[in-house]
């Protein structure tokens, strides 16, 4: 099958991400049920701890994508001009990687 | 018996209106359909609506009724809320009255090839398939292209050109799933485009309203499934 | 152009969705679309958030007094109902991919169940924060 990334691809990729994200938000939901940091220091410890840091900028990622994918379905949908559509798309993909620089330095910082 | 019918008649400039009818019914008028021919010889001839068989099989009484799209002939009066809203399918280009223009929809089913495809060579007798292979086909030949799904569907009303809609899609499983086609991979191939398949968002609409009791979704679901099998 | 072409052009068509009698999967479809943008909209926010909480005990502070004002709250409660309705709708569509509760009988009681849940979850959160 030829491999238009547009088609099965985006679906695929959205469907992956959902997966991932599902299993991160109980595995951060059960840590931070044995753990509940209190204070700031409690909390960083547990944010930036090895065992959810590098989940967690996995999260961010598949988070992005998966956004990627929604937000285009919706546009996709809904606004049919060329022009315009053109101009959602890349309004949400600035969005997409503003909120990706951010991430990337709090997660490194 | 109390109706409330989308009335159009094109030409000179008329727009669409909704025509309230007060109709005395015979007690053998038991289906929306025979409301309306009762409507029609005894009211109002001018009232257009498209109807053949009257027991829902050729699929041509679709309209959205009370705000659900089904089929006239097979929806029975009793139940239904007063005043009965009758539409014509929604999305569709409105030609008069009841009648909506499918040739856009037809189009869509022959683009995908709803025909057994081999090349051959051909055998000598028929192409015997198993009972489990004839099984496979259950609950996707039995679809009458009535177009109450695809007008029932949300991604279709929004991209009615570009995404082939539920009833098109559920015939192209048909032809997917036949152990006698050849063609499985140029049907998938086909379909894998941003448009034609992949505007399905599992709304469910279509399995909601089809009168033959099928599930176009699930269809749908069972292609990209095939799509993942044929990528591995 | 001819008579013909000219009627198609100017051939009416009925889409008035206030018009129609949705079903409840429309209904929990409906809201995870609307749901998942609200989780992107809401996106700046937590990351502002995670960053001032991380980067020194003044902020943490902040974040934790940022929590407190009745919009802080309102919005929170808006992301909490995004957030489980976004998710429980999500996991009925992967079990749906793999042919699981794809019938129509079983496929409109997860939707009725996804819709009812996301409900009480936000009314849970609201008596937490209250």
């Amino acid at each position: 099958m030829k491999r238009i990334p547009s088609a099965l691809p985006a679906w695929l990729v959205q469907r992956l991400s959902a997966l991932y994200m599902l299993l991160f938000l109980l595995y951060a939901l059960g840590r931070w049920n044995l753990a509940r940091p209190d204070g700031y220091a409690a909390w960083r410890a547990w944010a930036l701890h090895a065992s959810i840091r590098l989940p967690l900028a996995l999260f961010c990622i598949a988070l992005l994508l998966h956004g990627w994918v929604g937000l285009r379905d919706v546009i996709l949908d809904y606004i049919h001009p060329v022009p315009l559509r053109l101009g959602a798309l890349a309004l949400v993909a600035a969005y997409l990687a503003a909120l990706a620089v951010a991430v990337a330095q709090v997660l490194t910082g | 018996m109390r109706f409330e019918i989308y009335r159009y008649v094109p030409g000179g400039g008329a727009r669409p209106r909704m025509q309230r009818y007060d109709v005395a019914l015979d007690p053998h008028d038991r289906m929306l359909l025979d409301a309306l021919e009762r409507i029609r010889t005894t009211q109002d001839d001018t009232l257009a609506y498209r109807r053949s068989c009257r027991e829902g099989v050729c699929g041509s009484d679709g309209m959205n009724i009370n705000g659900r799209n089904g089929l006239a002939c097979i929806t029975p009066l009793q139940g239904l809320r007063e005043p009965v809203t009758l539409r014509p399918l929604p999305g569709f280009p409105v030609i008069r009255d009841l009648v909506v223009d499918l040739t856009r929809f037809f189009e869509q089913y022959r683009s995908i090839s709803p025909y057994v495809a081999d090349e051959g060579p051909f055998p000598e007798r028929e192409r015997l398939q198993s009972p489990e292979e004839r099984a496979r086909l259950d609950g996707l030949y039995e679809c009458i292209l009535c177009a109450c799904c695809s007008g029932f569907c949300p991604s279709y009303w929004w991209n009615p050109d570009r995404f082939l809609g539920p009833a098109t899609l559920l015939q192209a499983l048909r032809f997917i799933a036949d152990s006698r086609d050849r063609a499985t991979a140029e049907r998938l191939d086909y379909l894998n485009e941003a448009y034609r398949l992949f505007r399905c968002r599992g709304i469910m609409n279509c399995t909601e309203v089809c009168p033959k009791g099928l599930n176009p979704a699930r269809a749908i679901e069972r292609i990209k499934l095939r799509m993942v099998k044929a990528e591995l | 152009m001819n008579e013909l072409t000219r009627r198609r052009a100017v051939r009416p068509r009925f889409l008035n969705l206030l018009r129609l009698r949705y079903p409840v999967g429309a209904v929990c479809s409906f809201a995870h679309r609307v749901s998942g943008v609200l989780l992107a909209l809401f996106a700046p926010a937590l990351v502002w958030l995670l960053r001032r909480s991380l980067e020194g005990p003044s902020g943490y502070e902040a974040v934790a007094r940022v929590m407190h004002p009745f919009l802080a709250k309102a919005a929170a409660l808006v992301f909490v109902w995004a957030l489980a309705h976004h998710v429980l709708a999500g996991v009925r569509h992967l079990l749906k991919d793999i042919d699981r509760g794809s019938s129509l009988a079983v496929a409109r009681r997860s939707a009725w169940t996804v819709n009812v849940l996301g409900v009480l979850i936000l009314l849970l959160a609201l008596g937490a924060l209250a």
